[in-house]
């Protein structure tokens, strides 16, 4: 419940029966996601300027930005909580996850969607990719991601497979292409193994 | 050393063209401290010019922002490079230490920052938002980054293939640049070249060939069942133009005129099995999906032609409103340019307009 409804409201300000809120207002920061900020931070500069930097660092070590850390970060840093989120919710490759709500898939596989590698079936290739990708992948549409002279391009996770259609032309098709035989290229999907993930991010 | 630089003619490669050496010039004047940013944010479509460049010989792009940092004397280089390209991050990385250690960056510290997938950030202005930690949005000019630009202080803010290039002209020679060039222009030019060639990539070619030649000449031709029905010269923001069209020389200043732009010279060849209505929606898609949103003409003005553009028939006289109000009120480039594939869709493909695509 937010605080201000621990009060009543019904007591005017200035009668003095009114007693202070027991804690400042606005997100309360929570001390463990607190520890969690300070120990990825390290002894990094708080500079309001490495906000991107710091913000980074979150979303690789957890996946997502948890509101409970963005509140965290932005006591950190000495930031309002809002330049915080309004910094977070701007650019494409952090994701916002309330308190309550489920964090996205570990994998994310961004499917380019500009023009380049849309003449070659982008748009065939991500929905391939959705159908044959099940839980534990998040396959999301992006823009150019510079592998244009070899599309349709994939990004997993941040890496780029270029070639990633078996029937784009200037890629050598397998030899028993038919109507049947799915676009994607089987390396793609093999480099999605969530099983893969969770070990690599173990050991790292 | 902004001598041999103004002689060459060397111009911003990111995309707006202004002359490199006078823009050193410029910096140069303002009180110190100065500092130098880095564009290394390529995020036009169809561009990979500077991923190239890089990946294969990222000290001569070092030693060229090495050099433009010893000149306007800024302590402080930043580099800004997309989150898309994170192999170029890790070469980065380990050339910076290595430059550092062979105590060949005593006169300026480097900072390596990294995007967060923002094709605005690009832009000039938001870019240097963005490496002050907040939301890439555009700034109003004047005061140019030049003036007042990172920190509120003097900067030089140069793509990654303008410096590049620095080396080779102070080491051949200002002639070495000037000479190449075809078809009356001067200078060299690294084309991004994908779509349906024969053989895409980035082709080191002279400026002012025509995009004919250079499918021709450094592409193999055109893919196997494919007939050249246009291209864009410059880029999601440069517009489209026709085959017919396709002997204008490539070069700052000459496609103007036809109401393109070479800009970041991505060049996107588009075959007789494209239809250019869902050539152009595409293009839209994407400036309506990375509009900052700061200004209302972009933010609603894409998102309207979009709309407008997905249904059956097209409304002309209202999309050729929009792109008026567009590019007249938008604040940066974005909006700006971002109505170019429709007009020129109007102007030289009406063919296209009649079928729904498929």
């Amino acid at each position: 419940m937010p605080p201000f409804l621990h009060h009543d409201r019904r007591i005017h300000p200035g009668s003095g029966r009114r007693r202070g809120p027991d804690h400042p207002k606005g997100r309360q920061v929570d001390p463990t996601a607190l520890a969690e900020v300070q120990t990825l931070l390290g002894d990094r500069d708080r500079r309001r300027d490495l906000l991107i930097e710091h913000l980074h660092l979150l979303q690789d070590h957890f996946g997502c930005l948890h509101a409970r850390h963005l509140a965290a970060l932005a006591e950190e840093m000495r930031l309002a909580l809002v330049e915080v989120y309004e910094v977070a919710s701007f650019y494409a490759h952090f994701d916002i996850v309330m308190d309550d709500e489920a964090p996205p898939p570990r994998i994310t596989v961004r499917v380019c969607d500009s023009l380049s590698c849309e003449l070659v079936g982008s748009v065939q290739l991500l929905a391939d990719l959705e159908t044959r990708l099940g839980d534990g992948v998040r396959v999301v549409r992006a823009p150019c991601m510079g592998g244009c002279h070899h599309a349709p391009v994939v990004a997993i996770g941040h890496a780029l497979h270029e070639n990633a259609s078996q029937r784009a032309k200037h890629t050598r098709p397998p030899p028993n292409l038919s109507a049947s035989t799915p676009i994607v290229r089987p390396a793609v999907i093999a480099c999605c193994n969530p099983a893969w993930w969770a070990s690599a991010h173990a050991t790292r | 050393m902004i001598e041999p630089l103004e002689y060459s003619g060397l111009r911003g490669l990111g995309g707006a063209g202004f002359p490199a050496g006078r823009k050193w010039r410029l910096v140069r004047q303002e009180p110190l401290p100065r500092l130098v940013a880095v564009n290394a944010d390529e995020g036009e479509p169809g561009t990979f010019k500077d991923r190239y460049f890089l990946e294969t010989d990222p000290h001569r792009f070092l030693e060229g922002m090495l050099i433009a940092a010893w000149v306007v004397e800024a302590a402080e280089i930043y580099i800004y490079l997309r989150d898309e390209y994170p192999q170029c991050r890790m070469i980065l990385e380990g050339e910076i230490t290595a430059v550092e250690a062979a105590g060949l960056a005593r006169h300026a510290r480097i900072h390596l920052r990294r995007g967060a997938g923002a094709y605005i950030c690009g832009e000039e202005s938001a870019m240097l938002e963005s490496i002050e930690g907040k939301r890439g949005l555009p700034r109003q000019r004047p005061p140019f980054p030049a003036q007042v630009g990172l920190f509120g202080r003097p900067t030089l803010c140069n793509n990654v293939e303008t410096l590049y290039w620095v080396r080779d002209i102070v080491e051949q020679g200002p002639e070495w640049f000037t000479l190449a060039g075809r078809n009356g222009r001067q200078g060299r030019r690294t084309f991004s070249v994908s779509g349906r060639v024969k053989d895409p990539g980035v082709k080191l070619a002279p400026a002012g060939i025509t995009a004919r030649q250079l499918i021709d000449e450094y592409c193999g031709g055109m893919a196997e069942g494919h007939t050249f029905k246009g291209y864009l010269p410059g880029g999601a923001s440069g517009g489209v133009l026709p085959a017919a069209m396709a002997d204008i020389p490539l070069d700052f200043g000459t496609l103007e005129p036809e109401g393109c732009l070479i800009g970041s010279a991505a060049v996107v060849v588009l075959s007789d099995k494209d239809n250019m209505r869902a050539v152009a929606l595409n293009l839209l898609r994407f400036f309506e999906d990375e509009s900052c949103g700061q200004c209302t003409p972009c933010r609603a003005g894409t998102e309207k032609a979009v709309k407008l553009m997905t249904a059956p028939h097209w409304d002309e006289a209202l999309l050729q409103e929009l792109t008026r109000v567009m590019s007249d009120a938008s604040i940066c480039g974005l909006g700006q340019a971002a109505m170019n594939p429709v007009k020129q869709v109007l102007k030289h493909f009406r063919d296209d307009l009649v079928a729904e695509p498929s």
